[in-house]
């Protein structure tokens, strides 16, 4: 994947041979890449420059306006490890992180591993709707949670009432124990389809001679899926667990949607923390350095993610 | 609302881009028109920065710009008013509009450091310090006609505009505490009338409990928010004669303080008595509304005028069979949003005129603004406004009026309760308080340990 | 006769997939129920799962063809929103495409140094959480005069999905066989004739495939039409929809039609476009 090396090597040396002059590879991508380049530079570099810059100051919305931002090195940074909202908010981020990955890279097997089968109605009907819970818009999907988990009229407590759960109607989002689950439930619902797609493509390309051959051999399902279905579902598995950690820890919308942070603070997750930080309290330096922090541990997941692409699937 | 030209003009640039793919190039280059704008906003900055006499009110600005909550009210509560201002002075209008106060907060403090031109926006009491510290707002002391207003409304609403000895701001909607009650529920009890005291609230719940009519006889409005469950809390205390803090921002939390006399009695009501439903700690002002709209409660403490409309309005499957009544003990909270002239405007004098016709008075004296806000919100100016017969009709099939005067004429201001209010860290200290009393509520921390906590918390940030 | 194995199989497959499926759409037949009935039903008897009496009036306010006594605030802007969105997403689309596949091409099927750490490094700009580029993207837009126009809604949004689109499309053309290319240029096809006449026919899969997933993420976006609009006039479909995520001014019956009016455009086209939208997905491994 993605080696074009040789091949244009060999282009070159026949380009001697008469062909009509043209711009070399490198000069053509840097003419190709101008739009990117500039469009990115533009609303996502020049905007992350700035958050760095002023990461690394203490300004206030006044000296934001002038311009005039003193530098004063590391302090922010330090005195968010100091902050003990700062910590709740990365612990909090983390067990998000830890409880909806799992989750959602398990889901997804299970889901795959269900619709899979040919020659099942049912089977084929989940194939057909597994992507729903993606195409929702995360704003419309926080409506729809919030009132389902509405502790007046939400359907969560209609139904557990009316299977004779709950005798009152309960509190979820108010509650400091369950409201990061609610979230989680949330976000978790939302995801799943996509690492199931992922998990169908991958058990796709599983050669059904080898379970034949397994299946003669003796091996039952559960030893068919252990010696064969998991170890070629290794990469898909790593590469959703990396990616899949990176983007939740930027969860943001459904804390927003549905908790609102709280109770209290149960629900701040780190991008909340940053919004917090930059627009009620208006410590834009300490809103900054918090979403840099939060960057380059995403960040980290992200370029392992990347070199692992690239290892693996270059066999 | 809209400008129709520059309308126009956004989509035919926009349509242009589709319908050429070389436009490529042109999404990146400034058109002139661009240039042109830039060059223009260039000039505004600058007449900002060197101004220093305020223009006389006789040279007519162009344009004047608000910033205004909520994306649509404006057919129902503003457009009126804002074609009158058209009519009486011919200055357009631009209206900026964000879908929630949270955004208009993020809106406004973008185009303050990007130096655009604002005129007239809302400014939330939660954050009037740090807007008035940072110099996004400026002084109102001496324009035509303020003192006029601080005049007719009720006394402790001044107080809601003053930082460091000037007013930033003029408040644009009152939120006062006030009880209600279920007709039914009062009848069923046998109780001649709603109780006076906490004492009497809290036998009357007991007796609830104990005879069936209410699982839970109080709904509190205790959710997560800005100010939705401190606002109560402070109206307990200020009730009781307590205070949170001292003017310098010294809490006063401590042992044997009437804050924690008063958190101790609420958190009881939660977890040892419990008249007190727990699901109030989710609730904030509409769903709190709302769910005590269904009729499973015997009172509820409210913030919001609003909520009557909610409770005894269309939408409610128990319209009518609710009434107010003034919040047991003593004074009752009253706090309120703001609005604030742009230290980027302008032209503010005429600023002012414009905030005038929004939330006060028009040139003829009619209190157009605070009429239309009056029928979803309560203003400073209820008596003003109840002489727009639309409203006074409203009013009365919701609630007692006269009890809502009242409640209104007996109020202690939210910057006397918690005078730290006018503070810049205050938002960062609302946010301990709620964690505190939420978790207190909850039953994870003793009322002690929630006070020890946040005055520790204010101490700290005090410095 | 079935086999027990077999028998097993089947029981195993259909309690599987009707727990998905249940798990799927239970969440949205909430929704569904609770935007087909009036607020004071809805509020008056909670443990009907099934409403009494069905109305369309939510759906009909919202599109401004019934007057409701009591709407939600913003309900008059929605076919406005509606159309917002729908421009935005398909020009912000089209345009992603065109561009991205010049850069997948430039480093899937092109020699140069840095093509790697280029593409990296596109990536790497999306790692950060929106809502901290709030300000600095403000006074980009400012600066170029983009705010409250659909221009500036487009510009931005391009900026912001080129990195997936690229790293999707990327995967694509890396997989196209080099010989039909070889071939063109021996015949004399310039490289780029080659990459118009060859690359991109071959690759209009994968770039259906993009252009759902770009416009999926358009009719998502939030945050920047929240920052870019001023007003109702370029707000799209989420920055109405999060006026109705509040504490004021509820009516949840119409915000419950309302977001089933939103979630269905996509729903829809996911539904149509599935095959694409996997391949997409699986070849981008990128965004949920």
């Amino acid at each position: 994947m993605l080696e074009p090396a040789a091949h244009d090597s060999e282009l070159r040396e026949t380009q001697r041979f008469g062909f009509r002059r043209e711009l070399a590879g490198g000069q053509m991508a840097l003419l190709l890449n101008i739009p990117t380049t500039v469009l990115v530079l533009l609303v996502l570099a020049y905007p992350l420059g700035y958050t760095l810059y002023v990461s690394f100051t203490q300004a206030s919305i006044k000296q934001l306006q002038t311009g005039k931002m003193p530098l004063v090195g590391f302090v922010n940074y330090l005195e968010l490890f100091k902050d003990p909202v700062f910590l709740l908010s990365l612990k909090n981020t983390f067990f998000f992180s830890l409880v909806s990955v799992p989750l959602i890279v398990l889901g997804g097997l299970f889901v795959a591993m269900a619709m899979k089968p040919e020659g099942f109605f049912i089977a084929r009907v989940t194939r057909y709707l597994i992507l729903l819970p993606w195409a929702v818009p995360p704003i419309a999907g926080g409506l729809m949670w919030n009132f389902i988990y509405n502790p007046n009229y939400g359907y969560l407590n209609a139904v557990l009432r009316n299977l004779g759960l709950v005798e009152e109607f309960v509190s979820v989002v108010g509650d400091p124990k369950l409201a990061m689950w609610a979230v989680i439930v949330a976000y978790v619902w939302r995801v799943v389809p996509f690492a199931t797609v992922m998990f169908y493509a991958a058990l796709q390309s599983i050669p059904e001679d080898l379970y034949d051959a397994a299946e003669v051999d003796g091996a039952n399902a559960w030893q068919r899926f252990r010696s064969i279905t998991l170890p070629l579902l290794r990469p898909t598995i790593t590469v959703l667990l990396l990616l899949r950690t990176a983007w939740a820890f930027m969860v943001f919308d459904e804390v927003f949607a549905i908790t609102y942070g709280g109770p209290g603070n149960a629900t701040w997750v780190a991008a909340y923390f940053t919004y917090s930080y930059s627009f009620k309290y208006m410590e834009m330096g300490m809103g900054a350095a918090s979403a840099y922090i939060l960057t380059f541990i995403i960040a980290l997941f992200a370029l392992f993610y990347i070199k692992f692409i690239y290892t693996e699937i270059e066999y | 609302m809209a400008d129709k030209s520059i309308n126009r003009r956004d989509f035919l640039k926009w349509f242009g881009l589709t319908a050429a793919a070389g436009a490529i190039g042109g999404c990146v280059a400034p058109t002139p028109e661009v240039i042109e704008v830039e060059k223009e906003v260039e000039k505004v900055v600058t007449q900002v920065v060197e101004k220093v006499v305020t223009p006389t009110p006789e040279t007519k600005p162009d344009e004047l710009v608000m910033i205004w909550q909520t994306i649509s009210n404006q057919d129902k509560l503003f457009k009126p008013v804002l074609d009158r201002w058209e009519a009486d002075y011919g200055i357009p209008v631009r209206w900026i509009q964000t879908p929630n106060i949270e955004e208009q907060v993020t809106k406004t403090l973008s185009m303050f450091v990007a130096g655009e031109v604002m005129d007239v926006f809302t400014v939330m009491i939660t954050s009037f310090a740090q807007f008035a510290e940072e110099g996004i707002i400026i002084p109102l002391d001496g324009m035509p006609g303020l003192d006029d207003y601080f005049e007719i409304a009720p006394a402790s609403v001044k107080s809601l505009t003053q930082y460091k000895g000037k007013t930033m701001g003029m408040v644009q909607w009152v939120a006062s505490q006030c009880g209600c009650y279920n007709k039914k529920f009062l009848e069923q009890g046998g109780w001649e009338s709603p109780p006076e005291t906490w004492e009497e609230w809290e036998d009357h719940c007991l007796k609830a409990k104990k005879d069936g009519i209410a699982t839970y006889p109080t709904l509190w409005m205790c959710g997560t928010g800005i100010d939705h469950l401190n606002s109560v809390f402070y109206s307990l205390v200020g009730g009781a004669g307590g205070k949170v803090t001292e003017g310098d921002g010294t809490p006063t939390l401590g042992p044997g303080s009437k804050a924690r006399e008063v958190l101790t009695w609420w958190a009881k009501s939660f977890l040892e008595t419990e008249i007190s439903d727990p699901r109030s700690l989710e609730l904030r002002y509409y769903p709190a509304a709302k769910a005590y709209a269904q009729g499973q409660h015997l009172y509820h403490l409210g913030t919001r005028q609003t909520f009557f409309t909610v409770i005894n309005g269309g939408d409610s499957p128990t319209i009518g069979q609710h009434d107010i009544f003034k919040q047991p003990g003593g004074p009752s909270l009253i706090t309120g949003d703001s609005s604030g002239v742009g230290s980027t405007s302008e032209n503010p004098e005429w600023a002012w005129k414009l905030m005038q016709y929004l939330i006060g008075k028009t040139k003829d004296g009619e209190y157009l603004g605070p009429s239309k806000l009056a029928t979803e919100v309560l203003t400073p100016y209820p008596a003003q406004a109840v002489e727009d017969p639309v409203v006074s009709k409203l009013w009365s099939n919701l609630f007692s009026l006269d009890v809502a005067l009242e409640t209104l004429a007996d109020t202690i201001a939210v910057t006397d309760i918690a005078p730290a209010i006018m503070t810049p860290w205050w938002p960062k200290w609302q946010d301990t308080v709620n964690t505190k009393l939420q978790e207190c509520l909850a039953g994870l921390i003793t009322p002690d340990e929630a006070c020890d906590e946040m005055a520790d918390s204010a101490m700290e940030l005090k410095g | 006769m079935v086999k027990p194995a077999k028998l097993r199989q089947s029981i195993i497959v259909n309690v599987s997939n009707l727990l998905t499926l249940g798990v799927i759409l239970t969440p949205l037949l909430a929704l569904l129920l609770g935007s087909i009935q009036t607020e004071r039903s809805l509020l008056g008897s909670v443990e009907d799962l099934v409403p009494k009496e069905i109305t369309l009036s939510n759906y009909l306010i919202l599109l401004g063809l019934a007057e409701g006594e009591q709407t939600i605030s913003g309900a008059g802007e929605f076919p406005r929103a509606f159309f917002n969105s729908a421009a935005v997403g398909i020009t912000t689309t089209v345009i992603t495409i065109a561009l991205a596949s010049l850069t997948a091409y430039s480093v899937a099927r092109l020699r140069w140094r840095g093509s790697r750490a280029y593409v990296y490094l596109i990536l790497l700009t999306r790692m950060m959480p929106e809502i901290a580029l709030i300000i600095p993207l403000f006074l980009t837009l400012r600066r170029l005069g983009l705010l409250n126009s659909y221009l500036g809604l487009v510009v931005t949004e391009i900026g912001f999905y080129l990195p997936f689109a690229t790293w999707i499309l990327m995967g694509y053309l890396a997989a196209l066989p080099w010989e039909l290319e070889d071939a063109a240029r021996i015949d004399g096809c310039s490289r780029l004739g080659a990459f118009v006449r060859i690359i991109l026919p071959l690759s209009a899969p994968g770039m259906a495939a993009c252009a759902v997933i770009i416009f999926l993420l358009s009719w998502h976006m939030l945050v920047v039409p929240l920052i870019i609009s001023s007003g109702p006039d370029v707000a799209t479909l989420p920055v109405l929809l999060s006026s109705f995520v509040t504490d004021m001014n509820l009516r949840y019956t119409q915000m419950n039609a309302a977001a089933v009016m939103a979630l269905a455009p996509t729903v829809i086209l996911v539904l149509l476009l599935q095959k694409y939208v996997v391949a997409g997905l699986t070849a981008g491994a990128l965004k949920g």
